[in-house]
């Protein structure tokens, strides 16, 4: 049975088995390491997008209250309704909600945790309410004579 | 045997690399979409109504001025018949409408409110004093009472419009005359232009002087619109220099009055034209000046307009008076 070998005397050998076997087991190591830190930054990219939309539909929603609060100073007895449609969730499938303060607005997403707050200074008092998305319906109303209010959710 | 092998491992390590990259394909996916929020609405909506809102009062206060232009002059008098102007409202709303319609998708309804607007005088002329062309009564009363009492119209001005332009006036200390526009029951608040250009009141908080310093030969026009505007002087001599302007807000030339009248000295003023609303005012006076009041005809001195704006996503409601007093 002895042929001819290139290594004569060297009696080391490996078999088919043990390889596949180094192989797998490699690659398993390898592919576990890139799941488990790809938890970890899948984690805060979520997180930071999530913060981006949040700030963006603040801005967004804070940017109508503005133009409403200055057409509030056009004339007399006005109103205004404007309805606006965000995204229904952020950052994949989180749900939010928008709400209106008398310093400003909020956008939380409970779920995930995160929130932005954007403050305004109005010469309109901003009446305390609050949306969810996807659909918002920002006004412009007298609720009582003489007291024109911003609000999120219509007027009566 | 080893040339197998090592197609097994090739085809091993491919699968390897196929299920990394669509691993990490499913998982950064949700990451992988864009940061930004597209607010699913016309976010120019509600810009739309703020430019159009803008646009609208501009354009019916010039709408306003130009209805009464008399044919003889430019004079764009301050005032409007009533029944002509509901009819001009409603032209303009249709024309509007109709050049909004090719790139703007909203809808406007504008209309004019007579019985809310200020009805009233207005008196105006122009003066030369210099070539001989002089108006004999020079001081005279502009506008009076039609109930022979003092008038008040609650919160609107009740001078919407007070223009006046006077050249060859001679400013600085040493310059008591000019002109001088008395308002008031008591006669007590005066607009000079004489060595200063202000406004005299036993309410502090309602005068103004403007400091302009001596200047000979000056033309001074003031222009007030609802107690706010400007008082500019320019010098005919001095080409170069830069109008002086002094901005003045919140003036009230008065709380009510029985008449308005023109003083003015001959001699210190070369020409002089002026044109004053007055709401609730009529020009009855015997030496009344040119002047248009409601004698015969219904004129409104301030009008006020409803404006509805309409879009898929915005509806706006608002009325506004043309001459409106700020607050505070």
């Amino acid at each position: 049975m002895t042929g001819w070998s290139p290594f004569p005397g060297d009696e080391r050998a490996i078999s088919v088995t043990v390889s596949h076997a180094l192989s797998i087991a490699i690659t398993t190591v390898l592919v576990s390491g890139l799941l488990l830190g790809a938890g970890p930054f899948v984690e805060s990219n979520e997180r930071r997008v999530a913060d981006t939309q949040l700030s963006e539909i603040g801005h967004s929603v804070a940017s109508q209250v503005t133009t409403l609060d200055r057409l509030n100073a056009t004339g007399e007895d006005v109103r205004t309704t404007v309805d606006l449609r965000y995204p229904r969730s952020i950052a994949g499938s989180y749900s939010y909600t928008v709400e209106l303060t008398a310093d400003g607005v909020i956008v939380e997403s409970p779920r995930l945790d995160r929130s932005a707050a954007v403050d305004l200074e109005t010469d309109t008092t901003l009446a305390a309410s609050q949306a969810n998305a996807p659909d918002l319906r920002v006004t412009l109303c007298e609720t009582t004579p003489g007291n024109v209010v911003i609000s999120l959710g219509g007027c009566d | 045997m080893t040339d197998r092998s090592r197609g097994q491992l090739l085809l091993v390590g491919a699968i390897v690399i196929a299920t990394v990259v669509l691993a990490s394909v499913v998982l950064l996916n949700t990451v992988h979409s864009s940061p930004s929020i597209s607010a699913e609405v016309d976010a120019e909506s509600l810009e739309n109504v703020e430019r159009a809102s803008g646009e609208i009062e501009a354009n019916l206060g010039q709408l306003f001025l130009t209805t009464a232009a008399t044919a003889t002059a430019d004079d764009r008098l301050p005032y409007v018949n009533t029944s002509a102007f509901e009819t001009v409202v409603d032209a303009y709303e249709t024309e509007y409408n109709g050049i909004v319609a090719s790139d703007r998708a909203f809808v406007i309804d504008v209309d004019y409110l007579s019985n809310e607007s200020q009805p009233g005088a207005v008196a105006y002329n122009r003066s030369v004093f210099a070539d001989g062309a002089i108006d004999t009564s020079v001081n005279r009363t502009v506008v009076g009472s039609a109930s022979g009492g003092s008038i008040s119209v609650g919160t609107g001005p009740l001078f919407p419009v007070v223009s006046l332009t006077a050249t060859g006036v001679d400013l600085g200390p040493g310059s008591p005359s000019g002109v001088s526009l008395v308002f008031g029951p008591s006669q007590t608040d005066r607009l000079n232009v004489t060595d200063n250009v202000s406004f005299d009141d036993t309410d502090p908080n309602n005068g103004f002087d403007c400091g302009f310093g001596t200047i000979d030969d000056a033309t001074v026009s003031v222009e007030f619109s609802a107690g706010t505007g400007t008082v500019t002087v320019t010098e005919p001599r001095n080409d170069s220099s830069s109008p002086h302007t002094c901005a003045v807000r919140d003036v009230g030339f008065a709380d009510s009055y029985d008449e308005v009248r023109l003083e003015v000295d001959r001699n210190s003023v070369e020409t002089l034209s002026y044109v004053l609303s007055a709401a609730g005012g009529d020009c009855d006076d015997a030496d009344q000046a040119t002047c248009v009041d409601g004698d015969g005809i219904d004129i409104d001195v301030n009008p006020s307009f409803d404006i509805s704006f309409v879009d898929p996503s915005v509806t706006h409601e608002s009325s506004f008076t043309l001459y409106e007093a700020e607050d505070g």
